[in-house]
């Protein structure tokens, strides 16, 4: 092994005294870097007529004369590309002229430095696309000569395809040693919804991606044999090559613009490729623009991340984003075309083929019109932060020139003028937005360092790459801006903080792929380990250096790195010193390493479920209802309840039904099967929604009577018959009919009921949660206490026992505990945008609120689910609530709750609800113009276009007399927290992050390693939500093992097993005498099953 | 003998009044400013019903200032199916009808237009055409306006119970996707449904937006050789050999007040005024031709107004009935998935057609007005850029307008002809209703 020290510049004495941002950015006169990509907006050529034409142009980095300092491509779009050689100290000398490399005139686009022939000196391949005939985009290979000349070899290497190529990525994924070519291109021509299918259909000679084989330094297309898909509808704009699924082999990600989802190739090992995405990814960005995939939580898997256009701000948000189009989002699902939110996504690894999709929670979701993402160690703390070039010259999909700048070829026709598309093209408005780089704080969670780190000057960038330019040992950012010259920020990380370490490798394949691209690095520190590839493709149309950067924070001895050359073969080194340049030699590595782990033993796996139950929804649509809403009511189930119905001592389950698809009973057989009870006939109330059950002795007979609480919110009316709870009294051999009248009326939809002897009369009482009045959300519905008489007829003991019930909030579960061991059963109750509640029960004579005396904090949230268990072993119950999570456009704190504000502002006879969350630090409302006028015809007066609503808060949508009228709920916690019971105190405890990435409908307690302490496995997620805040799915079924002291470890998905897919509404744990299962209730699916292992 | 709807007389008492404008300059005003309402509609992208809404109401208040003063009109409003309840106003001592009656249309369009605030640079104007061109002093300019806004007013109060503002509270559209045939938002938008609870909106005429039912439409079958199928195969057919007068028929009564283009991200909606638009436009246009009064020309237009509402109320009842789906989804679906109608496909359910159902009550009510065979040129989608369109009748004009549909291949040919006899039957209901009026004076 060759070890090269490079001679780091010292800089400190350059740097200033003052307070400096990590980045500073160096002007033209400083570096010599004077390129910049000039777009001319003319007659032919505008924002109407070529959509790609503020595309912009990408980046290449490289060593082209291995002097030891990377030199620099620039792609102009319509003017000549730049090369920069550079000589030390950050000063670059323009030699594109005598390296003959300016490329052609005609529209270019990304570039990628890359030793295509092995010889050890990197070529330059430059994408041509645009609106132009075949031979002007016949993309160009400059071989590197090695005396700084080039020579474009394209044509003979098979290489100067006329495609709309956006980028070119170049990788062996047939493992036979040289580097084959993935060419990705999107269409210049607009495709509409009309022409979809037919695109999807065929391959398209210029439009669709393609891939060539190397041989023999030929290159021979391969792209339907190898399974690529290359039709029109592509619209390729970002490629990405990793290992995804670490089985040795390269996989490739295309971040596809527009309807077309975006591809997850992965290879087949035997030079194919299948495209797996809609089964590895939940949801997908959908104007996927840039991409780039990398570990980012440090767990060794690579994690996927897109580049979509969200803007951050409130204004750019309302402005730029039209209204939720449910018909047309049905449409594309159904027709094949997944999920796709208009975002950034970040798809964590779980490294069982799963991925957790949590750009928001990780807080890099919404970047503006995004291009280029790079995630690297630009502070050398050992965790990858996230650079984003972004913005649009012409804000393409702004409302008002949707809406009405349709006016302008009338105005013109008016004022006897002839129209000109050109005037109408500039007319559009302009809005140049910093670029964002984020600081990873570990776990995945990013914090904004943008103006802090040196980005706060509005530009158009594109394209990006990173380099050590000036070999100090941090990594510097090269952009390519439109209309501005390109920046080169130098990283000041290494002067700034020194004691902040880092390692760089330089690997040299042993064949032709002399770069060792496709190698993947392990990295093990003091600190923590770290995970690489090398594939300088990637970002947004450019490549970055390709040497590997780590950084190592106050780490200055490496313990091992791990290197899998991109053949097979394996190396190891032990013991490396910090701040070095490293040079890997595969020539070094050992033979082929077999490399493909068997799966290990999961605690939980996969099987056929015991017991056959689909669920069907019956489809409702409640933003048709109340358009305001932000998350469906009408999805509830199924949810599971369990009882020895027929005293044969096993346990049977209920399951409840939905609208039109009524519940099931299923009585458990000797083998341990389930079979449905055909006898019971819950026919006659299939118009219900059951959102509980419980299996109780109501009419104290000794055996388990049914209880199934209806709720739901379809069409439902407040007080119609089928939002009336029903009570099944058992024969005692599992025979169940209807009791009539046993239960008083209760008009709300409702969400659980909780049995319990209140007034210690030896018989069970009831807690009734009250939900929603469906129609009227989020107006307060009852709750009720339910005294039974001893023969399982229950009367409404609410007014008499606590009155708070009837006005409490939208409740979502409630518990019964004796908190202060009096013997008599407490209540305690949470819900959507109230506080969890607590109520003591006064001898049974009656409740009073103690919420204050347990709570230090009114714990005011979203809340979803309750879980009670003494998971400390210090005797009392501590509590499990889940809440909505931290995954999504919503935060909430004690100075930025969330709020619901609600009336019927214009008096036509409906709530209002007004969602207002902070954006920037500043409360708007959440709804777009679109759906807000939709709802209140008076702002319609007021906001008569979009511009002056993008910035409107609640006061200027109401008056301070209609405000001073109306309601207001708030939440201040989404996360889903542990409280711990400690002396007559609940305090609040964090769980693992992982708890945050969805909202919690079902939460199961038990010891499922039966090591003492309890565990709990929560599951939820929400998809029957607002196409604009999009589903939240990234919770699989995650495990949270107890360590009995009432701290918790999140359990990975690989591990424990579990990859529940859907929205969970309940879970239920049971044994068999064929094992031990773990029922899992999903909505819209049925009951699957997962087995414990073991 | 039957009466003429508006009365010769009232033409000598209205000239007192006008100082130095003639009736027919004052009439040639009102029309010029009956324009902007439309141009607001545009820019305000007005739904088809909903503009009609705004032109019915907006017309009324001016006829409302006529008629009020003048005993001679006919007080259509006494005869509405929900009678309003005006209070008296006191008239100003100089009264200038003229005036009066063109700026309360316009007051009304501000008050009850989204974008009505672009009204009030039209009332400004209004104001010293008539100061300049009329000799009318500030004073009595003000109290005129001070009258036209009381009468403007009324008029809004009256609007605001037509259940307008609580369609809101209604269930939006839901496609129902368990049946075949079925409507489905249509591209390239798939814009969502419009107005599905417009049956819920007040009639002024019609004593209820079913009053007029039509028959059922051909049920939808995928069957070769049912009325649905066959009808399906002419739209295909027709488009297929559309002749060069055919496609300007159809792009000259395309009416749609938002199509959208794209160009990649970038989307533009084209406008069009609505078709009910269209037809107060030819109102203007045959009132010129005609030297009609102010007073003819005014009760024109409001009688059109109040009859484009109705029938569209009637014929939304009808489409959110039937809610039949449109031939671009069904040819898409059954025949040729590459297949595209000529014009947009107005994102609403297919059956009737609503421009041959409004346009043909239209025709009806100018035929009555002006006469069967009354010949005109319409010029009023010249600016869309449209050539002009000479007709010999308005019932031509109507059946022309209706047909248009097939050749943009939005509609098939029972709910055009289903939708002419319910435009036909509504717009003789209403003329009987008016001449019966005319007839008990």
């Amino acid at each position: 092994m060759k070890k090269v020290f490079v001679v780091a510049l010292s800089l400190f004495t350059l740097v200033p005294a003052r307070a400096q941002s990590l980045f500073e950015s160096l002007n033209s006169s400083r570096s010599g870097v004077s390129f910049k990509n000039t777009i001319v907006e003319n007659a032919t050529q505008n924002a109407l007529t070529y959509e790609n034409l503020f595309n912009g142009g990408g980046i290449a980095v490289g060593d082209i004369n291995n002097d030891g300092l990377e030199d620099i491509y620039f792609i102009s779009n319509m003017q000549l590309n730049k090369l920069y050689l550079n000589q030390g100290n950050f000063k670059f000398k323009d030699i594109t002229q005598s390296a003959g490399v300016a490329g052609r005139l005609g529209w270019k686009s990304g570039a990628s430095m890359v030793d295509i022939n092995g010889d050890g000196l990197l070529d330059i391949y430059v994408c041509y696309s645009g609106k132009t005939d075949a031979e002007q985009r016949r993309n160009q290979f400059f071989i590197n000569q090695g005396n700084l000349t080039f020579i474009d070899n394209a044509q003979a290497m098979g290489l100067d395809d006329p495609s709309y190529t956006t980028q070119a990525s170049f990788f062996d994924y047939d493992r036979d040693g040289d580097l084959d070519a993935f060419l990705i291109a999107t269409n210049v021509n607009v495709i509409r919804d009309l022409e979809f299918s037919q695109a999807r259909k065929s391959k398209h000679p210029y439009a669709g991606d393609k891939l060539f084989r190397n041989d023999n330094g030929r290159f021979t297309e391969v792209t339907e044999q190898a399974g690529i898909l290359s039709n029109a509808l592509g619209f390729g704009l970002g490629v990405a090559v990793s290992d995804v699924n670490k089985d040795g082999w390269l996989d490739i990600y295309v971040s596809n613009d527009y309807a077309e989802p975006d591809y997850l190739y992965l290879n087949n090992r035997n030079g194919t490729f299948t495209n797996k995405l809609d089964v590895s990814l939940q949801h997908i960005s959908q104007f996927s623009m840039g991409s780039d995939i990398a570990d980012v939580n440090n767990d060794l898997l690579p994690d996927i991340f897109t580049a979509d256009m969200l803007p951050e701000d409130n204004k750019r948000q309302k402005l730029l984003y039209g209204p939720d189009n449910y018909e047309q989002f049905a449409l594309m699902v159904s027709e094949g075309y997944h999920y796709q939110f208009m975002r950034n996504m970040l798809h964590l690894n779980n490294g069982n083929g799963t991925f957790s999709e949590v750009g928001q929670l990780a807080g890099v979701a919404n970047t503006d019109w995004s291009w280029a993402p790079l995630f690297a160690d630009y502070d050398n703390d050992g965790w990858k932060d996230l650079f984003v070039t972004n913005g649009y010259f012409r804000d393409y999909t702004n409302r008002d020139f949707l809406k009405y700048k349709g006016d302008y070829y009338f105005q013109k026709v008016l004022a006897r003028e002839k129209a000109d598309t050109l005037e109408l093209a500039k007319s559009m408005p302009s809005t140049p937005v910093h670029n964002y780089i984020f600081k990873n704080i570990g776990s995945a969670r990013f914090e904004d360092q943008s103006k802090a780190w040196g980005f706060s000057t509005p530009t158009f960038s594109n394209g990006a790459a990173y380099a050590d330019l000036d070999n100090d040992g941090d990594l510097d950012l090269i952009v390519n801006n439109q209309n501005e010259e390109a920046s080169l920020y130098r990283n000041l990380s290494r002067q700034q903080n020194a004691s902040r370490h880092y390692l760089a490798l330089q690997m040299k394949g042993a064949g032709l792929n002399t770069q060792a691209i496709g190698s993947a690095v392990s990295i093990f520190t003091g600190q923590g380990r770290q995970f690489f590839e090398v594939m300088p493709v990637r970002g947004y149309q450019s490549s970055v250096s390709n040497r590997i950067h780590a950084g190592l924070d106050g780490q200055t001895r490496i313990d091992s790195i791990v290197v899998v050359w991109p053949t097979g073969k394996k190396s190891k080194m032990t013991n490396i010193m910090a701040d070095q340049l490293l040079v890997l030699e595969e020539e070094n590595a050992k033979s082929n390493d077999q490399h493909v782990l068997p799966p290990a033993a999961t605690l939980f796996k996969s099987e056929k479920s015991p017991l056959t139950y689909r669920h069907t929804e019956y489809g409702a649509n409640d933003f048709k209802r109340q358009p305001l809403l932000n998350t469906m009511l009408s999805p509830c189930g199924p949810v599971m309840a369990s009882a020895d119905v027929n005293k044969d001592g096993t346990l049977d389950i209920f399951v409840g039904g939905t609208k039109d698809n009524p519940g099931r009973l299923f009585v458990q057989l000797s083998n341990g099967i389930f079979r449905m009870m055909g006898n019971f006939d819950f026919k006659e109330d299939a118009n219900c929604s059951d959102t509980d059950a419980s299996f109780f002795d109501a009419d104290n007979d000794g055996d388990q009577d049914l209880y199934v609480v209806s709720g739901g919110y379809h069409e439902y009316l407040p007080g119609q018959e089928a939002l009336q709870d029903r009570l099944y009294l058992n024969d005692g051999k599992g025979n169940f009919a209807k009791a009539r009248e046993a239960i008083p009326q209760m008009s709300p939809a409702k969400s659980c009921v909780r049995p319990m002897d209140i007034d210690h009369d030896g018989d069970l009482d009831l807690f009734i949660g009250g939900r929603v009045l469906p129609g009227s959300y989020p107006q307060t519905p009852t709750s009720y206490l339910l005294l039974n008489d001893g023969s399982g007829r229950f009367a409404d003991a609410t007014e008499k026992l606590l009155p708070l019930l009837s006005n409490l909030g939208m409740i979502t579960d409630a518990a019964w505990l004796d908190l202060n061991g009096d013997t008599f059963a407490d209540l305690i109750v949470l819900g959507e945008f109230m506080p969890i509640s607590i109520f003591i029960n006064q001898q049974g004579k009656r409740f009073e609120e103690a919420s204050k005396q347990y709570f230090k904090n009114v714990e005011s949230g979203w809340w979803s689910k309750l879980a009670v268990a003494d998971f400390d072993h210090d005797g009392d119950a501590d509590l499990i609530a889940g809440n909505f999570g931290l995954n999504s456009q919503f935060k909430a704190s004690e100075s930025e709750p969330i709020s619901l504000v609600y009336n019927d502002f214009d008096g036509n006879g409906s709530i209002d609800p007004i969602l207002v969350s902070y954006v920037q630090h500043k409360p708007y409302p959440f709804a777009g113009r679109d759906e807000m006028l939709d709802q209140l015809f008076p702002l319609r007066k007021k906001f008569t276009t979009y511009a002056p609503y993008s910035e409107a808060t609640l006061t200027d949508l109401f008056t301070s007399s209609e405000l001073s009228q109306a309601k207001k709920l708030t939440a201040t916690e989404l996360r889903t927290v542990y409280f711990e019971n400690k002396g007559g105190q609940f305090i609040k405890h964090l769980l693992p992050l992982e708890a945050q990435y969805a909202p919690v409908h079902s939460i199961e307690v038990l010891d499922y390693n039966r090591d003492g302490h309890l565990d709990f496995i929560l599951a939820g997620n929400q998809s029957a939500i607002r196409i604009r805040l999009g589903s939240i799915d990234a919770n699989f079924g995650q495990v949270y093992e107890g360590n009995g002291q009432g701290s918790f470890r999140y359990v990975p998905q690989a591990e424990s097993g579990l990859s529940f897919s859907g929205d969970v509404k309940s879970l239920k744990w049971i044994k068999t005498p064929a094992g031990e299962f773990l029922l899992v209730g999903i909505n819209n699916f049925g009951i699957v099953a997962y087995k414990r292992n073991g | 003998m039957v009466k003429c709807f508006f009365n010769i007389s009232f033409f000598l008492i209205l000239t007192t009044h006008l100082f130095g404008q003639t009736n027919e300059q004052a009439a040639s005003q009102f029309i010029k400013s009956a324009f902007h309402l439309s141009e607001v509609m545009l820019h305000d992208v007005a739904s088809p019903p909903a503009a009609a809404r705004f032109y019915a109401y907006s017309m009324l208040s001016a006829y409302e200032v006529l008629q009020r003063n003048q005993l001679e009109m006919l007080a259509l409003s006494k005869n509405f199916h929900v009678v309003p309840d005006f209070a008296k106003l006191n008239l100003p001592t100089k009264f200038n009808p003229a005036f009066s009656a063109t700026f309360a249309m316009l007051e009304t369009g501000r008050l009850i237009l989204p974008s009505g605030y672009m009204l009030e640079a039209k009332q400004l104007e209004l104001v010293k055409i008539f100061q300049k061109n009329y000799k009318l002093n500030t004073k009595d300019l003000e109290a005129n306006q001070q009258y036209a806004k009381q009468v403007a007013a009324q008029i809004v109060t009256y609007a605001k119970k037509d259940g307008y503002f609580s369609l809101s509270i209604l269930p939006r559209y839901r496609p129902n996707t368990k049946e075949t045939g079925r409507w489905y938002p249509t591209p390239p938008e798939y814009m969502s449904a419009v107005e599905p609870q417009w049956k819920t909106i007040r009639t002024f005429f019609l004593d209820s937006a079913d009053q007029f039912v039509p028959d059922p439409p051909a049920p939808f079958s995928t069957e070769k050789g049912s009325s649905f199928f066959n009808q399906l195969e002419e739209v295909v057919t027709v488009s297929k050999s559309l002749t060069p007068e055919q496609k300007a028929i159809a792009g000259f009564w395309d009416c749609n007040p938002f199509a959208v283009t794209y160009s990649g991200h970038a989307a533009m909606g084209m406008k069009k005024i609505s078709p009910g638009g269209h037809w107060i436009g030819i109102t203007g246009i045959v009132c010129r031709k005609a030297n009609a009064s102010l007073q003819k020309t005014i009760a024109a237009h409001t009688l059109v107004a109040l009859s484009l509402h109705d029938a569209f109320v009637s014929c939304w009842y009808e489409k959110y009935h039937s809610d039949r789906i449109r031939p671009e989804s069904a040819i898409n679906k059954y025949v040729d998935e590459a297949w595209r109608p000529l014009l947009q496909t107005p994102p609403f359910p297919e059956y009737t057609s609503g421009h041959s159902v409004i346009s043909t009550t239209s025709a009806e009510v100018l035929s009555y007005l002006f006469g069967e065979n009354f010949e005109y040129v319409d010029t009023s989608e010249e600016y869309f850029g449209l050539p002009a369109r000479s007709f010999k009748s308005f019932k031509a004009a109507s059946q022309e307008a209706a047909i248009s549909r097939l050749y943009g291949g939005i509609h098939f040919r029972d709910a055009i002809e289903a939708g002419q006899r319910q435009g036909e039957v509504i717009g003789r209901y209403i003329v009987e209703k008016v001449k019966n009026l005319n007839t008990r004076r």
